[in-house]
């Protein structure tokens, strides 16, 4: 008996994986997302395990909410894994149950220590399309300025990338990082991207620019005043 | 073939800017089979389907019979079906602001490009909606005056078993179970298309088969009064009827809802029909006969669906569960199967005994949801004049032993207005109500008391086709309202939540399913003044169709409140249910004979 408890600790893994949602699934809730995933694992035979007690719950947790109309490329999830399975077999075999608009891309093998996602993350980054009649004219600095007049989001935002406009003419893209949750010595807010758009719009409206798409790009964590990815930050746990 | 015409992602995006719950508009469900309609296009002899669900994609999901034809249609090379459900309301004006038609939800086809819309309709309160996807579809309601090339119309499901209300809108219904018969049609309606042939041809050959009733070749006459002449032809559309269950085998890879419907399992029908004759029950006597399925084949079918869906909980669906001879080795095999995962088990309709609560114990492990009873009816003489098998005794044995072992929440299903009902009737629904919840609360372990929780459902009777109270009137609305306070009153409301029908609806529902041809105007005209969402309580618009039935010179109670003449022509009379009206009558005469009898004893 006590060689089988044993046995059945050996199996457990804890993975991180990272996936996109994109397209139609952009309209999809967090809680719904969440379904599917489990679904998913079950469908591939992934087997995870469950918490004990009165009413057990499998031990698998998401990163922040991607609110609902969001594309996402960083889309992250810890997972406990009961029996054998390697990082590229946990991707593969989920993909296989998804459908196309839902990818992981990457799975990491994490130490069971690591922290919960949801209260690791501290920031997490956005890359806004913006269409226009002629972005590369003066419009764009025009909408820079403005940008920093929304003082509602000043301590909520934490990088805005206007500086270097990636655009062919046709669309640029703005880069903006927000604060995820409060930091007393550093910001005082958290960043909600669907006020912010609300109150850009406004902002490009005038400048004759429209948001064309928002993708909720990549999750960071502040270490030692560094960013670093929900996979950078497995190297410090073993 | 037709073009077929799309509406483009892009389009999409647009319209669903600050559209509540969006997800129901969009598909990429796990599950979805339809085909590429640019490769259907090709071929003329090949049929695009839309299976239309007049209520909100969260609701109609879990339809079975939605799932059961989509998957019948799609696993037959020629023909592709696609859904689309009713638009809540916001996204409805959306549409109309842009003037953008409704559409599937696969490949986004506009309802007016397929060869075939097909509603199913669960109840009548469903009617408004129904018309209101064809206009939003860009299809006129009236099949009259639809052309040539608009889709054909064709309805199914329970209310639809009395055929007059809808027929005006309807090139032809479908009586009984849809398996067999969607094949059937399909088959023909290929041929038909291929050859170029028009509608009404293809309409007069199917109207030859079992469970198609084609409104066009009927005629109604009425009396000045209202009631009916006659109808014309005099032969009856005999229900389709699927004699073995076990022939089709049950839907193993349904699509899977990405957003939450109301009921998130595995649903496998175990038995259709139901042996237990409550006299006023719809369901127990148009789903007759009573079949079943083998539980060997079945255990591995429902193994393979949990396999191939990742639900996390199943559903075993009857009318009447305790009836289903093999439910223990079924729970036994499945649970079984599925050793090491988490699986829970849900049997609604349950006769609940303490044999029953024991498999509630065993498939629950330690997840304990409530109880449901359906007395219908306070007393026993109430219960014999409705052919209710179930004794107040029964319900406490059951009580004491659940209660004594964990059960925390209960639920009471009751129905006032019956035949014969009498005042007492209704004084000793308060009372068994009392009389559970304090037997409950003395069976608990005390620490438990406080959670203890019940909720009470009082509906009100509306007499259906097809049933032996189908001449029952039903009862006035002050009446009604009066017997509902008076429940009300008598019963403490500390930890009992009563929940009861609004009576004006029921009012409608009851004219609606007992309703003749002539409703077909009252109906639109409700619709166009604004009736929709009929069942939702918030949207339920009486007015629209108080007026709407004045407008056309009808009275509503000549539908409800008037007792209909044994002898007199029925509305439903073209249709034969398989079960006999002689039956039905006598089941009729015996209950109010129970009543009788009880007054002469007084």
């Amino acid at each position: 008996m006590a060689d089988h408890i044993n046995l059945n600790k050996e199996m457990e893994k804890k993975f991180r994986f990272r996936f996109s949602k994109t397209g139609e699934y952009k309209y999809f809730s967090h809680l719904d997302i969440i379904s599917i995933i489990t679904r998913a694992l079950r469908r591939a035979k992934i087997r995870i395990k469950y918490s004990k007690g009165y009413n057990p719950r499998p031990k698998i947790s998401f990163g922040p909410p991607t609110p609902l109309g969001i594309e996402s490329n960083a889309e992250y999830c810890d997972i406990i894994v009961v029996g054998p399975i390697t990082e590229d077999e946990l991707a593969r075999r989920l993909n296989d149950q998804l459908h196309k608009r839902i990818i992981i891309d990457t799975a990491r093998e994490a130490a069971p220590g690591i922290k919960n996602l949801m209260s690791q993350i501290d920031l997490i980054e956005y890359l806004i399309y913006i269409r226009g009649r002629d972005p590369a004219s003066g419009s764009l600095e025009k909408m820079a300025g403005r940008i920093g007049g929304m003082d509602e989001f000043k301590g909520s935002i934490h990088n805005i990338d206007s500086a270097n406009f990636i655009g062919d003419g046709e669309a640029v893209i703005l880069k903006l990082s927000g604060y995820a949750k409060i930091c007393k010595d550093r910001n005082p807010k958290v960043f909600k991207l669907m006020n912010f758009l609300e109150g850009f719009k406004d902002i490009l409206v005038p400048c004759g620019l429209s948001i064309e798409r928002v993708i909720k790009e990549e999750l960071y964590i502040m270490k030692e005043k560094k960013k670093i990815t929900p996979f950078e930050i497995l190297q410090f746990y073993v | 073939m037709k073009d077929i015409i799309t509406l483009k992602y892009h389009e999409l995006e647009k319209l669903l800017e600050g559209i509540q719950k969006p997800g129901r508009y969009v598909d990429h469900e796990i599950g979805v089979l339809s085909k590429d309609p640019g490769l259907l296009v090709k071929k003329a002899s090949n049929v695009l389907v839309c299976l239309a669900f007049p209520d909100i994609y969260e609701i109609g999901m879990p339809n079975l019979g939605l799932q059961i034809l989509y998957d019948i249609i799609n696993r037959q090379h020629g023909f592709s079906a696609e859904r689309a459900f009713v638009p809540w309301t916001d996204f409805e004006d959306r549409l109309r602001e842009t003037g953008t038609r409704l559409f599937s939800l696969e490949n986004r086809i506009f309802l007016d490009s397929f060869d075939l819309i097909g509603f199913s309709l669960q109840h009548e309160l469903l009617y408004t909606n129904t018309l209101n996807m064809l206009d939003l579809g860009g299809i006129a309601v009236i099949a009259e005056k639809r052309k040539q090339e608009a889709p054909l119309i064709c309805a199914g499901g329970p209310a639809m078993v009395n055929p007059g209300p809808m027929s005006r809108s309807m090139d032809f219904i479908v009586i009984g179970d849809g398996e067999e018969i969607i094949v059937k049609v399909l088959e023909r309606l290929s041929k038909y298309k291929a050859d170029g042939k028009e509608k009404s041809p293809f309409l007069k050959e199917i109207s030859k088969l079992d469970g198609v009733y084609v409104p066009s070749e009927y005629k109604y006459h009425y009396f000045e009064d209202g009631k009916i002449q006659k109808i014309d032809p005099p032969v009856k559309v005999k229900k389709a009827v699927l004699a073995d269950l076990d022939s089709f085998k049950i839907v193993s890879r349904p699509v899977i809802p990405s957003i939450k419907p109301v009921h998130d399992r595995y649903a496998v029908e175990i038995m259709r029909g139901c042996a237990r004759g409550c006299r006023f029950c719809q369901a127990g006597f148009i789903y007759r006969p009573v079949r079943s399925r083998k539980a060997d084949g079945l255990i591995e079918q429902a193994v393979e669906g949990l396999e191939n869906t990742g639900y996390d909980e199943i559903s075993f669906l009857s009318l009447s569960t305790s009836d289903y001879k093999e439910l223990n080795k079924l729970i036994k095999g499945v649970s079984d199967s599925m050793e090491g995962e988490k699986l829970s088990v849900s049997l609604p309709s349950m006769r609940l005994d303490s044999f029953s609560i024991g498999i509630a114990e065993l498939i629950q492990k330690g997840r304990k949801t409530g109880l449901t009873f359906a007395p219908e009816a306070g007393t026993q003489h109430m219960r014999d004049i409705i052919n209710k098998n179930i004794t107040e005794e029964e319900i406490m044995d059951c009580v004491d032993i659940a209660f004594s072992r964990g059960w925390e929440k209960i639920k009471l299903y009751f129905m006032i207005g019956f035949p014969g009902e009498r005042e007492e009737d209704i004084f000793a629904i308060a009372d068994i109500i009392r009389r559970t919840a304090s037997r409950a609360r003395k069976a608990m372990p005390r620490k438990k008391v406080k959670r203890f929780n019940m909720n009470v459902s009082i509906n009100v009777f509306n007499p259906k086709p097809f049933t032996p109270f189908q001449w029952a009137a039903q009862e006035k609305i002050d009446l009604l309202e009066k017997k509902i306070h008076l429940i009300l009153e008598n019963v403490p409301q500390k930890y009992i939540n009563i929940s009861w029908s609004d009576t004006g609806r029921s009012q409608i529902e009851c004219a609606l399913s007992r309703g003749d041809t002539r409703l077909g105007s009252v109906i639109e005209d409700a619709w166009k003044a604004g009736a929709k969402f009929d069942n939702w309580t918030d949207l339920f618009d009486r007015d629209a169709w108080t007026d709407a039935f004045e407008k056309n010179g009808i009275a509503i109670d000549s539908y409800t409140t008037r007792g209909y003449d044994t002898g007199e022509i029925l509305p439903w009379d073209s249709i034969d249910m398989g079960v006999k009206k002689e039956f039905l009558l006598s089941q009729y005469k015996r209950a109010l004979e129970q009543a009788n009898s009880s007054k002469e004893g007084k």
